[in-house]
């Protein structure tokens, strides 16, 4: 018999507890999918994923810790058979941001299991919390503040003092990690797992679509109709230049709205000669993990981002709304006439 | 460099890998490794993508191809020798870390003073190393890179894994890059100063600021003391004497300014606490460089090989013999026998404490002289005397 389920696992359902539980569960994946018992795991599952589309994802108890588990798996399933890197995006971060609300209550003791889960270094003594550096950096590079730093930390023999609080962020980012890794899924071949929740799928992809046309960023990203800034920041990177922190953020940011995914971009700024993959690709990821919105023509004239702007810059206040009339005109049968041809 | 040169420099390589003890970089057989052979040069081919399984193999290879150049990667791969860097799967990489001269901001022209500058530079990294990482003497690996500087190889398990960026976050703290309590000016307004009960940058600056004040025990050797501080000069510094800075900073205060309270010495002016701190980073950084560091696949010169362009030896050192390490003598590895070499125009290079200058035409040099020139690209051979 599986030992009680602790109503934590299904709270805390990416852990290697939650895993080995639902291993002990030894449910058929044929059955998850299709046996009747699992209905609402499955609905759950994919509610889950709507709910992180529009912005939050609500615990739901009532549907008892068993099925509230399985339902993160089969929500990773769903995700990865629409197979929307913004969706990705978006889910991985909605699920990251309900664990925070919840591990906010939780205390020190539990965290510090966290952090085990995670393979930190961390001691905890009457002098506070301590964590190894290399645990310590490994999460806290990413942060923007720059207390974040650790040329700004207390440094003796390998290990770093944190507050209670700057652990709980800690454990954000390696939990964010965890939700991320692996999505999309190498769903099993011989099983079709997205036939069997298809109907879940579709779904998805209709919320999916509602907010992306709120957003009008849908279809696939046209060079052709990239605002002149952003443009000319992309042109510059693929010839190597080095462009300052705002232009590339600018131009990042720019390309994650319109649908981009961090593979395509790091590809699209891979033009350059000495194009360094692993910077580009960490300061790519670093934008893709957040929900940034790219900077407006306001902040772009404030940087000397704005560079080559054209007609249609005198209609827009944003880069996204220069995109998004250009796509629509060239769309529409070019009802915008473009000045440099 | 002419084929009769390579032809020569190549059996000196030959012999020094045969006579000479040679170090593997541990999990050697994961690593990938890269060579620059003589016959191609001045271009610089690296033949790389080769793996080796074991030591005699790769002994093997060293003797009998006598590279100019050898390196191994930093990283640890599943497969090394896969022709892609994507075949070859990354497991992992040494914390590494590049100090020359190239890279240091103001170091000085001659050959031997660079290396003594690059050499204290080394010292303050491996201060950081020990005493803020808490590295163990036995991870980590320091060698003189045969040419103009020192690297330092941390294989600590728990680094690993680290990525680029957080590798560069390590950069920065060596180097003080980004440093909070940095004053953005001279005439900052500053409380206090950096506490030596504050582990990291703190204590260290607090340190060299104490360590300074105390030095300034008379009058007289103050106000030259003050003058090495930016922006001092010796009317502001005798300003200072006579305004009871002695006084201020002796031994009863001491303890205060340790605590990082200055408040409490109304006589001394802003602007000195913040040209101190200022003083103390530049004083207390390491500067490395920065791209190697955070480049998790380079190839690095392998410890104990010979520099193609120096002749020296890639030296393996430890914290206690670095100190009084001269790479002039220490590094040189071929005899003093005579040999004679021909330039095209004048040389000069010291070595094993002597100074020697080449005139135009043929000139009889002791070995490790003809080789070490022939290696710059200054000489090329003639023969055996
Ligand atoms: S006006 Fe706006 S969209 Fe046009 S170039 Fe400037 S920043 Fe870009």
């Amino acid at each position: 018999m599986a030992p009680a389920p602790d109503s934590r696992l299904a709270t805390y359902p990416f852990t290697s507890g939650a895993t080995a539980y639902v291993r002990e569960l030894d449910i058929p994946l044929p059955d998850l999918l299709g046996r009747h018992a699992y209905d609402r795991a499955r609905s759950r599952g994919m509610k889950r994923v709507i709910q992180a589309i529009e912005g939050r994802i609500e615990r739901d108890y009532e549907i008892g810790t068993d099925l509230e588990l399985l339902s993160y798996p089969i929500a990773r399933m769903i995700v990865s058979c629409v197979g929307d890197n913004y969706l990705i995006r978006r889910y991985a971060l909605a699920e990251a941001k309900a664990v925070y609300e919840s591990l906010k209550a939780e205390p020190l003791d539990f965290l510090l299991v966290m952090g085990e889960e995670f393979g930190m270094r961390i001691e905890s003594s009457d002098q506070g919390l301590s964590i190894h550096f290399a645990d310590y950096v490994r999460y806290a590079h990413r942060m923007r503040d720059p207390g974040w730093k650790l040329v700004n930390r207390r440094l003796s023999g390998g290990v770093v003092r944190i507050s209670e609080r700057e652990f709980r962020r800690l454990l954000q980012e390696a939990i964010s990690d965890r939700i991320r890794g692996g999505l999309p899924l190498d769903l099993p071949p011989d099983l079709d797992v997205c036939d069997a929740l298809s109907a879940h799928i579709e779904s998805v992809r209709d919320a999916l679509g509602a907010r992306k046309t709120e957003f009008e960023i849908a279809g696939a990203a046209d060079p052709d109709a990239f605002p002149p800034c952003i443009a000319h920041a992309i042109a510059m990177l693929q010839e190597g230049v080095n462009l300052p922190h705002s232009a590339r953020f600018a131009a990042t940011s720019f390309l994650l709205n319109i649908g981009m995914g961090a593979d395509e971009i790091v590809r699209m700024f891979s033009g350059s000669p000495d194009f360094d993959e692993s910077r580009t690709r960490y300061q790519v990821e670093h934008i893709t993990g957040r929900e940034y919105t790219a900077p407006g023509c306001d902040t772009m004239k404030t940087y000397g981002n704005c560079i080559g702007a054209d007609s249609l810059c005198a209609r827009v206040s944003h880069p996204l709304n220069y995109y998004r009339l250009r796509k629509r005109g060239a769309g529409g049968g070019g009802g915008i006439d473009r000045p440099d041809g | 460099m002419n084929e009769r040169t390579k032809n020569f420099l190549r059996e000196k390589f030959k012999e020094y890998y045969l006579e000479y003890p040679i170090q593997l970089p541990p999990d050697f057989e994961h690593r990938e490794w890269g060579f620059i052979l003589f016959d191609a040069l001045p271009k610089i081919v690296m033949r790389r993508h080769t793996s080796f399984h074991s030591r005699p193999e790769a002994l093997e290879y060293l003797r009998s191809m006598a590279p100019a150049h050898a390196f191994s990667s930093v990283a640890y791969y599943e497969h090394p020798g896969a022709g892609t860097m994507a075949d070859k799967n990354w497991l992992g990489a040494d914390l590494i870390f590049d100090l020359d001269a190239d890279h240091l901001p103001d170091a000085p022209g001659s050959y031997p003073a660079m290396l003594a500058r690059v050499k204290s530079e080394t010292m303050r990294l491996l201060d950081f190393l020990t005493d803020d990482f808490g590295f163990s003497e036995e991870t980590m690996d320091i060698v003189f890179s045969g040419g103009r500087g020192y690297h330092v190889h941390v294989r600590d398990p728990m680094v690993r894994t680290l990525e680029s960026a957080e590798r560069r976050e390590i950069v920065d703290y060596v180097s003080g890059a980004g440093l909070a309590i940095k004053p953005t000016s001279i005439a900052s307004s500053i409380s206090e100063i950096p506490k030596e009960t504050r582990h990291g940058w703190s204590r260290k600056i607090n340190r060299w600021i104490v360590g300074y004040l105390q030095a300034l025990k008379d009058p007289e050797t103050a106000v030259n003391k003050l003058q090495e501080l930016d922006g001092i000069g010796a009317m502001k510094a005798k300003k200072l004497v006579d305004g009871g800075l002695l006084d201020s900073v002796s031994d009863a205060n001491i303890g205060r300014i340790r605590n990082g309270e200055i408040k409490f010495l109304a006589g001394v002016p802003k602007s000195l606490w913040n040209r101190l701190i200022l003083k103390a980073m530049q004083e207390v950084r390491a500067s490395v460089d920065e791209p190697v560091t955070g480049d998790i696949k380079r190839l690095i010169r392998l410890p104990t090989s010979l520099h193609g362009g120096s002749s020296l030896r890639v030296v393996p050192l430890t914290l206690a013999t670095i100190e009084r390490f001269d790479p002039l003598t220490d590094a040189v590895v071929f005899s003093d026998r005579e040999i004679a070499v021909t330039a095209d125009k004048p040389a000069a290079c010291d070595l094993r404490g002597s100074h020697f200058e080449i005139a135009e035409g043929v000139n009889t040099v002791p070995e490790c002289v003809g080789v070490h020139l022939m290696c710059r690209g200054a000489v090329e051979y003639v023969k055996v005397l």
